[in-house]
């Protein structure tokens, strides 16, 4: 099962080896997560997570972690991100915008 | 200017076409062409479309009809970007576009051919890509002709919350100027302020 943090986090944990647990919720509960989207996001759990490593910058860079309310999207430059669709089942990418909080990982 | 035409791609009735641009940066504001900081990439084509060197980011991008003068060159094009979320703006006012290169390529392609489902598709399937990728264009292996549609100068830009539009200039436009009518470098602005705030006392400089 995919949805959008799924699909952010497996890429970026690939290059910068993200946190392995979060308040109780490990990578072992992905499964659960993307079952408990709604209530995940409800709570902004996913801005939480990103914000307790990385730092909130003002312009994207690749790899750059770009939250809405809803989604979770990685940056590809200045001016898109990419998000996976779940809807469509497959990645996207959608112009930046002010909705958007852009994330630094701190060591990135 | 000789021009090399090939025609690889219309001996097939297939085909499709899309426009690159390249516009280069002076990230340092020193005016200095060659020593540019960053190039931006973008396309019309409505995915990313990678040479397999560079990656081209697809925007809303318009030029004007080119128009060829008595020489049978064309002097200058005007190109609309659209602004997304204000990036641009930022970007325009954080580097000095004027005076560096920019290059309009005309890509005719024959869309590469894909399967999906164990059906092949010849001429390739519209915007479908893997799960865990962007939707991106490689044309660096697809049939294609190439055509260097303008390549000049950035003249003149300016910056909108909606449009961000340019006017782009051919390099032969110095040739016909025995002395620049004007210089595009933004270090002599601090020499022309001082001069302005500078004081004149009684014929001479008020160092007081």
């Amino acid at each position: 099962m995919n949805n959008c943090f799924t699909t952010a986090y497996k890429y970026l944990d690939l290059r910068y080896s993200l946190p392995q647990s979060w308040k109780g919720w490990t990578v072992e509960d992905m499964d659960k997560f993307v079952k408990d989207e709604k209530k995940f996001l409800s709570r902004k759990d996913h801005i939480a997570f990103f914000r307790s490593f990385c730092r909130v910058v003002k312009e994207a860079k690749k790899d750059d972690i770009v939250l809405t309310r809803k989604s979770v999207g990685v940056a590809i430059n200045q001016f898109t991100y990419w998000v996976y669709n779940e809807d469509l089942e497959r990645v996207e990418h959608l112009n930046l915008n002010n909705e958007c909080l852009i994330m630094r990982i701190n060591n990135g | 200017m000789s021009k090399t035409i090939t025609n690889s791609v219309r001996s097939d009735d297939q085909l499709a076409i899309l426009h690159l641009f390249e516009f280069h940066m002076d990230k340092d504001l020193d005016g200095t062409v060659g020593e540019v900081g960053e190039i931006l990439y973008f396309t019309d084509h409505d995915i990313f479309v990678t040479d397999g060197t560079n990656e081209y980011t697809p925007l809303a991008i318009s030029f004007d009809r080119l128009v060829e003068d008595f020489s049978m060159a064309s002097d200058s094009i005007n190109v609309s970007i659209d602004n997304i979320n204000g990036a641009l703006t930022t970007e325009a006012l954080a580097s000095e576009w004027r005076n560096n290169p920019a290059k309009i390529t005309r890509i005719i392609y024959t869309p590469p051919s894909q399967t999906l489902d164990s059906v092949n598709y010849d001429y390739g399937l519209v915007h479908y890509e893997a799960a865990t990728t962007y939707p991106r264009l490689d044309i660096s292996s697809v049939v294609k002709d190439t055509y260097v549609m303008f390549d000049g100068l950035i003249d003149s830009f300016n910056a909108t919350s909606q449009a961000l539009n340019g006017s782009l200039t051919t390099q032969f436009a110095h040739w016909a100027k025995p002395y620049p009518s004007r210089t595009y470098n933004q270090n002599e602005f601090t020499s022309i302020v001082n001069a302005i705030v500078d004081v004149v006392y009684w014929g001479r400089q008020e160092t007081v």
